[in-house]
């Protein structure tokens, strides 16, 4: 077939072809190709189509057969990955599950450690406590063998039967009282150093106090505790306030007010204010004039200790809170977990870890009114909280945290922060609903925070209506007449915008007192003067020269301003003790003063004033309430 | 001609407060350098006369408040200025910070006729302080992008450079004000007014 010529293969092969289908079909399989190579030329013969067809279909039935194995190769494959994918599912569950139970884990290796580092810091006070009770007992076990062997050996003979009897029931007493066995079940712990020692960490102070005044011979103090404790079993905070009021001249009384906090875990402070207030009327503003004169004895005392006003002047009202939706603590600003307890302050509406809350920023600075809160610009009373102190939130803040950093900070108020930083802090005050962590940021951006605050205010502190008025004040012919016109003036202001001018005035005196950052009060009343006086018609109309006439003016006012005394400025800030203060005053506890100390004792009233007072000298006053 | 006839020279100094505007103006003015640490109430300005190309000119500095509330103030005062002086704290990275905005404010409180080319000097003060925040590169690199203001490195208290950055400031505040000059020389509206009052004298004339 090969050797055939080009020129003819058709005829040829067509004649073939048809032979062989007369033939059998059996051999069609062969000339198969041919047969296909026929189907494209011209010249067609029923025949042929006829051996084509079924040649098509043969081979149509082939393909469909392989398309068969095909489909269930195809299928048996698909089952394959199915069962894969399950599989993969079932791993990544368990994945899933495995991770959780890493974090799980880790949430219980990090509460662990929380409780170990509380139980720590107890453990670490109570060796110390323990450390001062054991000189104590030591001492007094010195005295009373002194004292007993002065009384058997130098008046043996005098004394009668019974006394001797009590002496040595003393002797014994006290030397049972320090029974070394107790207190060394501590010092084991001690020794050993293992926080997997059995020693319960979970003992709260009080039942360490109560145990330790077990072998203490004066059974009435441990009464006295458990009563305590039963007044109030659920709260974890105690507070026991004494006060006492004596009358020094006819209008002047000097109150002398310790408060005494003490908390679970956390410091006990003991804080005392003694103030002098005028007899008739607390609300009544005080003219400095009439200040009795042990202010300037107190002065110092006051002014030093006015950080602790401040921080307790207004405490958070805890309330415990199971969280659901998701919340930040204002500590630590991590998440507060699903499900867990968290402290919610009632006034402030912060909310913080169980944890966290001795770090909570105080003080507790009542939450604004609602619609303000998402507006930038405003008046004062917008931004204050509804009881006085009226100072709002971020003034307190930004205030405190400048007179803890920044009191040695030269040019405080006068160098400017960075732009971003003052917008941004100002906007995290205003906007969020948390106090933001001031301690990183830059002195100089929280003084523009403050500064940026007043500015922005729609009316400046002073008030529009008032400016002509504080002008006038102090363009008096008479020197004398400045002080007095001014009080009359300041007296008129809205309550937020006086107690928020008190607030800032009071502590601007302390930055002009400070020799580092040298800005004395004419520095900081060119500064303040245009934000907190402000120009009287805003200052964006009229001339320049009635512009700078009126800078000058406003630079005046506020140098008048700084130099009015403090104990002025007190009064309005103060304002807030008052209704604490009427409260104690009603408790017997000015009467229990007076007793004998033998009734003193057993005074629960005076509790908080007489461990205070008497702490070491006749029972052993746990250090804590130093 | 035109030069001669306004020879005092409006310069504003700007910047941040405590930045050292103040006492830079007093030691060129008065030669004196004083520790106080004053802020400045609105502002307040020295004159000093000293001779530029042969010709004695009068400078009238205006020294300014940098305090964020006696901007309002300030802007009063941008008005008619010849040059402005910016002035920022080598020691203080928040005061270079700023200068773009005290740029810009000036630019647009004071409306020069043409802005892009109006004569500014950058003075980086304090340089007797350590430790520097702020390189002369990158304040030179600043200049560069605002093109090309002259800048110099001066201490108030020493006196450094003081002398020189004052007569750059003044030269520059010259050639502003020749260009001014120059532009209000241009404007025919004067004469066209006489043109046209004689043009209607003519017609008054012939119609008698």
């Amino acid at each position: 077939m090969c050797d055939t010529p080009f020129k003819s293969p058709y005829p040829h092969k067509n004649t073939k072809a048809r032979h062989l289908h007369q033939k059998s079909d059996s051999d069609e399989s062969i000339n198969s190709e041919t047969c296909s190579t026929n189907s494209n030329s011209g010249s067609l013969n029923d025949l042929t189509i006829v051996a084509l067809f079924d040649e098509q279909q043969r081979l149509y039935l082939q393909r469909l057969k392989d398309r068969d194995n095909l489909c269930e190769g195809f299928f048996n494959c698909a089952e394959q990955t199915k069962l894969l994918y399950d599989e993969w599912e079932k791993a990544v569950d368990e994945c899933i599950r495995l991770r959780n139970e890493v974090d799980k884990k880790i949430d219980d290796g990090n509460e662990a450690n929380r409780s170990l580092k509380n139980a720590r810091k107890m453990l670490d006070e109570e060796i110390k406590k323990r450390k001062l009770a054991e000189q104590q007992r030591d001492e007094l076990q010195h005295q009373i063998a002194k004292f007993c062997n002065a009384i058997v050996k130098d008046s043996r003979n005098k004394l009668v039967d019974d006394a001797k009897e009590q002496i040595s029931n003393l002797y014994t007493g006290r030397m049972s009282f320090g029974d070394p066995d107790r207190l060394s079940a501590i010092k084991e712990v001690n020794s050993t150093g293992s926080i997997l020692s059995d020693f319960s960490f979970s003992r709260s102070e009080d039942d360490l106090d109560s145990s330790r005044c077990h072998h203490r011979p004066n059974k009435e103090w441990t009464k006295r505790q458990q009563t305590d404790n039963l007044e109030e079993p659920a709260s974890k905070k105690r507070k026991s306030s004494t006060s006492k009021a004596v009358d020094i001249g006819t209008t002047e009384t000097v109150r002398a007010t310790t408060t005494l906090t003490v908390s679970k875990d956390g410091p006990i402070k003991a804080t005392s204010i003694i103030e002098s207030v005028p007899r008739s009327d607390m609300e009544h503003l005080a003219p400095p004039d009439l200040v009795f004169e042990s202010w300037g004895r107190q002065e110092e005392k006051v002014s030093s200790q006015f950080q602790d006003i401040n921080s307790n002047y207004r405490q958070h009202t805890f309330q415990p809170k199971i969280v659901v939706m998701p919340n930040t603590c204002s500590v630590c600003e991590k998440n507060i977990r699903f499900s867990k307890t968290a402290l919610k302050c009632k006034e402030c509406r912060l909310m913080c870890h169980m944890e966290c809350r001795d770090l909570m920023p105080t003080p507790c600075v009542p939450a604004m009114n609602t619609p303000s809160a998402k507006k930038f610009t405003g008046t004062i009373a917008d931004y204050t909280p509804t009881s006085p102190p009226m100072v709002p939130a971020l003034i307190v803040h930004c205030i405190n945290e400048i007179e803890q950093r920044g009191l040695n900070e030269l040019g405080i108020y006068r160098i400017p922060g960075s732009e971003k930083d003052v917008k941004g802090l100002k906007e995290k005050f205003l906007t969020s609903r948390l106090t933001p962590n001031l301690k990183e940021v830059d002195i100089h951006a929280i003084c523009g925070c403050l500064k940026d605050f007043l500015r922005s205010l729609t009316e400046p502190l002073l008030t529009q209506t008032l400016w002509q008025d504080f002008v006038t004040a102090i363009r008096s012919t008479d020197p004398n007449d400045v002080a007095p016109a001014l009080y009359e003036t300041i007296s008129r202001l809205p309550q937020p915008n006086r107690d928020t001018l008190a607030f800032v005035i009071l502590h601007l005196q302390k930055v002009a007192q400070s020799p580092e950052c040298k800005m004395p009060t004419d520095n900081l009343a060119k500064v303040f003067g245009p934000t907190i006086v402000g120009y009287s018609s805003g200052g964006y109309s009229g001339d320049p020269d009635k512009l700078v006439e009126e800078s000058r003016s406003i630079v005046k006012v506020m140098a008048h301003l700084l130099n009015i005394p403090g104990d002025f400025w007190t009064n309005f800030i103060k304002v807030c003790l008052t209704p604490s203060t009427h409260k104690l005053q009603q408790t017997p506890s000015t009467d229990s003063l007076l007793r004998p100390t033998a009734s003193r004792f057993y005074t629960p009233r005076s509790e908080g004033r007489f461990r205070k007072k008497r702490e070491g000298k006749f029972f052993g006053t746990p250090p804590a309430y130093k | 001609m035109a030069s001669r006839k306004k020879t005092l020279l409006k310069v504003i100094i700007l910047g941040d407060s405590s930045v050292g505007k103040t006492s830079l103006m007093n030691q060129y003015v008065n030669r004196k350098f004083s520790n106080q640490y004053k802020a400045t109430i609105g502002a307040d300005f020295l004159t000093k006369e000293l001779t530029v190309d042969d010709r004695t000119v009068t400078m009238q500095i205006w020294d300014t408040a940098g305090q964020e509330r006696f901007q309002s103030l300030g802007v009063a005062f941008y008005r008619g200025a010849d040059c402005c002086v910016l002035v920022f704290d080598v020691t203080a990275p928040n005061t270079f910070k700023s200068l773009d905005s005290w740029r810009d404010e000036f630019l647009i409180q004071a409306s020069p006729r043409e802005p892009e080319n109006f004569p500014f000097v950058l003075l980086g003060n304090k340089v007797d302080l350590e430790p520097r925040a702020i390189s002369a590169k990158r304040a030179q690199q600043w200049c560069q992008s605002k093109n090309n203001i002259p800048y110099f490195e001066t201490s108030a208290k020493e006196g450094l450079n003081v002398e020189q950055a004052f007569l750059a400031i003044a030269k520059n505040a010259l050639a502003q004000q020749n260009s001014t000059v120059d532009l209000y020389n241009e404007f025919p509206d004067q004469i066209k007014l006489t043109n046209t009052q004689k043009t209607s004298n003519n017609g008054d004339s012939c119609a008698c």
